[in-house]
């Protein structure tokens, strides 16, 4: 045998067993050896002819490569032997060389090897059929959950969580996704109400996973909470509450879940009925409130009109002794008929009040042409007291507007309101002294009434409280009435009542009224 | 950006839903609506610090329901709270003190202590204010800077919340 190339050479290295040789020359067998049988080659004889329809005669014919092979690989050159053969041929002048190599075992190693690597495949394409089909599932279970009105979101390995399925419009809003962003949520952020609590899921999941407790579903839930989510979640110009709650469910096969419940329709139930117990429970605290203050009040309401009683009954059992000489006759029936008064105006008080807080709320006149006159019933008020500041020394002045001003609300009310801020001032204006009752036009709308005094003014511990029931600026003979009066009086009419400190000492109360030709 | 949360705490109906309507959407209802768990509103907050320096922080401002009998507050609420804004109504004095407890249910939950101011409310109803502002004011004390506010007018609302921003990005905690 001539000189094997080198690339025939490396491949006899590599050891294949039963080799097979055969020489040729045009095309006829001059010379064969070898494991003859183990290739099937038995009919190859000295002499014969290769014919030309053998699965390697190309091998045979390819003149002209003389440094060089032709190879065949795994060539099944007798159905009835059970051998793959790999062919090489190489040319040398006019000789072709042939070697029979028998590679069924490489052969099997690569048919195990195909094997194995189809059945790879076919694992790779079962387990991605299966992720398939999982994701389906995932789809779906996202979109049966999406039609009850909850959303999922899944725990992934890395921690975070996602929906498995297009989620909600209110979802991507709540958590704040924006276009093209992953779908993607961190937890653990307490700041946000979710991610918070899907921190609390994933301890949660933790938990169930290392539990002794074996696979069963368990659940945590969140608490509810409404955010401010666009009204229209495309348009995102108005904005609305919504409502929604979280499930955390550990399921038996150690994955985690988290169900969002949204809750408007429940929230708002519970919130109806919430809000009827604490609505109860508000009226029940006023109306306790109430029959404490009118408790107290009826007893201070008592406690005053027993004082003037008290001079009554005294002057009276003075003059029944008919020891007293006329003058002195005449000062006690004085003294009682001063005492029966101011009995009847403290009696008169308590009525306006009790009469007020029943009156219904629209009793007033706002027509322009008949509503009363503020200036009117303020000169005429003054008028009536006058008498009074007389005894007193204390001047009265009326200054102000001249002309009409009609105001919302109802004469007679009106001179009560005006009387008891007069009355009030008259109480503390020292001897000497003038109050000044002032009616303007305060603006197009408003009209202000002020009673100006020069007395010692109210204490500051008592301002924020002084037009409450009640209240009494420490002077002698006043019930704590008038002046709750004029407030709940005037703020019926939509006006307001006022103090402050006057400039230069003394009080200033301010009556705000609304104009009857603004209202109407 | 900054992000801070602040929790609002009191008893049911003091206003803790209308100062947050007031200040973040300036507006306000009579009509009493009770909050059911939380309700959470955020507000871009420009203000000053201590450099003089402009800092904008977004509050997440956890308007937390009310609670009585009916219910009551999960500690979970108060994970997170950089700052605290504890509300009475004025009208009620029995709700200052459900605010003080709550405050301090709250600091232990959030296990330090977190900037808080006290906002008296129900300015415009101070006529019916059974114990006066001042009184008030004193019972509680400099550590939570009380403040008297209404929710209806919008007096001292938006200085209060834009006091405590201040405080949370000082870190002046009482």
């Amino acid at each position: 045998m001539s000189q094997i190339p080198e690339a025939v050479q490396a491949r006899l290295v590599r050891g294949p067993s039963k080799l097979a040789w055969a020489i040729l020359r045009d095309r006829k067998v001059v010379e064969i050896g070898g494991a003859v049988d183990a290739h099937g080659l038995r009919w190859l004889q000295v002499g014969s002819p290769v014919p030309t329809d053998v699965p390697w005669s190309s091998v045979v014919t390819q003149d002209g490569r003389g440094d060089g092979a032709v190879e065949m690989r795994a060539l099944r050159l007798d159905p009835d032997v059970e051998a793959h053969t790999d062919v090489l041929g190489w040319h040398e002048d006019e000789v072709t060389h042939v070697l029979f190599l028998d590679t069924s075992a490489t052969v099997e190693l690569l048919d195990a090897s195909m094997q194995r690597q189809n059945t790879d495949d076919l694992l790779r394409d079962r387990l991605a059929g299966a992720e398939r089909m999982r994701r389906v599932e995932r789809r779906a279970r996202g979109e049966a959950f999406a039609a009850l009105g909850y959303e999922l979101l899944e725990e992934g390995p890395d921690g975070t969580f996602r929906p498995p399925s297009e989620p909600a419009a209110w979802l991507v809003s709540l958590c704040g996704w924006g276009a093209g962003e992953p779908r993607v949520v961190d937890p653990g952020d307490p700041i946000d109400y979710l991610s918070g609590f899907l921190g609390d899921a994933v301890e949660f999941f933790r938990k169930a996973r290392s539990g002794p407790d074996g696979p069963e579903v368990r659940t945590l839930s969140s608490g509810v909470w409404t955010e401010i989510l666009p009204e229209s979640l495309a348009a995102g110009a108005a904005k609305r509450d919504m409502s929604f709650q979280a499930h955390a469910l550990a399921l038996s096969d150690g994955r985690g879940v988290v169900v969002i419940e949204h809750k408007n329709q429940s929230v708002a139930e519970m919130q109806a009925s919430l809000q009827r117990q604490r609505d109860a429970e508000l009226s029940y605290e006023g109306l306790s409130h109430e029959m404490q203050v009118k408790d107290v009040l009826l007893h201070c309401i008592v406690h005053d009109l027993r004082g003037p009683l008290a001079s009554l009954v005294g002057a009276f059992s003075l003059l029944k002794k008919g020891t007293l000489d006329s003058a002195d006759a005449e000062e006690a029936i004085e003294i009682g008929l001063r005492q029966a008064k101011r009995q009847d105006e403290m009696i008169r008080h308590v009525l306006d009040v009790f009469a007020a807080e029943y009156e219904a709320l629209r009793q007033f006149d706002d027509d322009p042409a008949t509503a009363p006159d503020l200036v009117a019933i303020a000169r005429e008020t003054a008028q009536r007291q006058s008498a009074a500041f007389q005894v007193q020394s204390v001047d009265l002045l009326v200054t102000g507007a001249t002309g009409r001003l009609r105001v919302v609300g109802r004469a007679d009310r009106l001179e009560r309101v005006i009387a008891n801020l007069i009355g009030n001032a008259l109480r503390h204006a020292p001897a000497g002294t003038a109050v000044e009752v002032n009616v303007e036009e305060r603006d197009a709308e408003t009209v202000v009434l002020s009673v100006l005094d020069r007395g010692p003014g109210v204490p500051e511990e008592i301002r924020e409280r002084l037009f409450r029931r009640f209240v009494q600026g420490g002077s002698a003979g006043a019930a704590g009435l008038g002046l709750f009066y004029v407030r709940m009086t005037v703020e019926r009419w939509g006006g307001t009542a006022e103090y402050e400190p006057r400039e230069g000492g003394g009080a200033a109360f301010r009556v705000i009224l609304r104009r009857a030709a603004v209202s109407s | 950006m900054i992000r801070k949360k602040v929790c609002l705490l009191g008893s049911f109906a003091v206003g803790k839903t209308s100062l947050v309507r007031r200040f973040v959407h300036s507006i306000f209802s009579e009509r009493y609506h009770t909050t059911i768990g939380v309700k959470i509103d955020k507000k871009l907050v420009q203000v000053r610090v201590d450099d003089g320096q402009l800092t904008e922080v977004t509050l997440v401002l956890w308007d937390v329901q009310g609670e009585d009998r009916f219910q009551s507050i999960p500690t979970s609420y108060y994970r997170g709270s950089s700052g605290l804004l504890l509300v009475a109504d004025g009208t009620r004095p029995q709700t200052l003190d459900s605010a003080l407890q709550i405050a301090e249910t709250a600091t232990q939950s959030i296990g330090k202590d977190v900037p808080m101011r006290l906002l008296l409310n129900k300015a415009d109803l101070v006529a019916q204010w059974e114990v006066p502002a001042p009184e008030l004011l004193r019972k509680v004390g400099a550590d939570f800077a009380p403040r008297v506010t209404s929710a209806k007018t919008g007096d001292g609302v938006d200085e209060s919340f834009r006091d405590l921003t201040r405080a949370l990005l000082s870190g002046d905690v009482p």
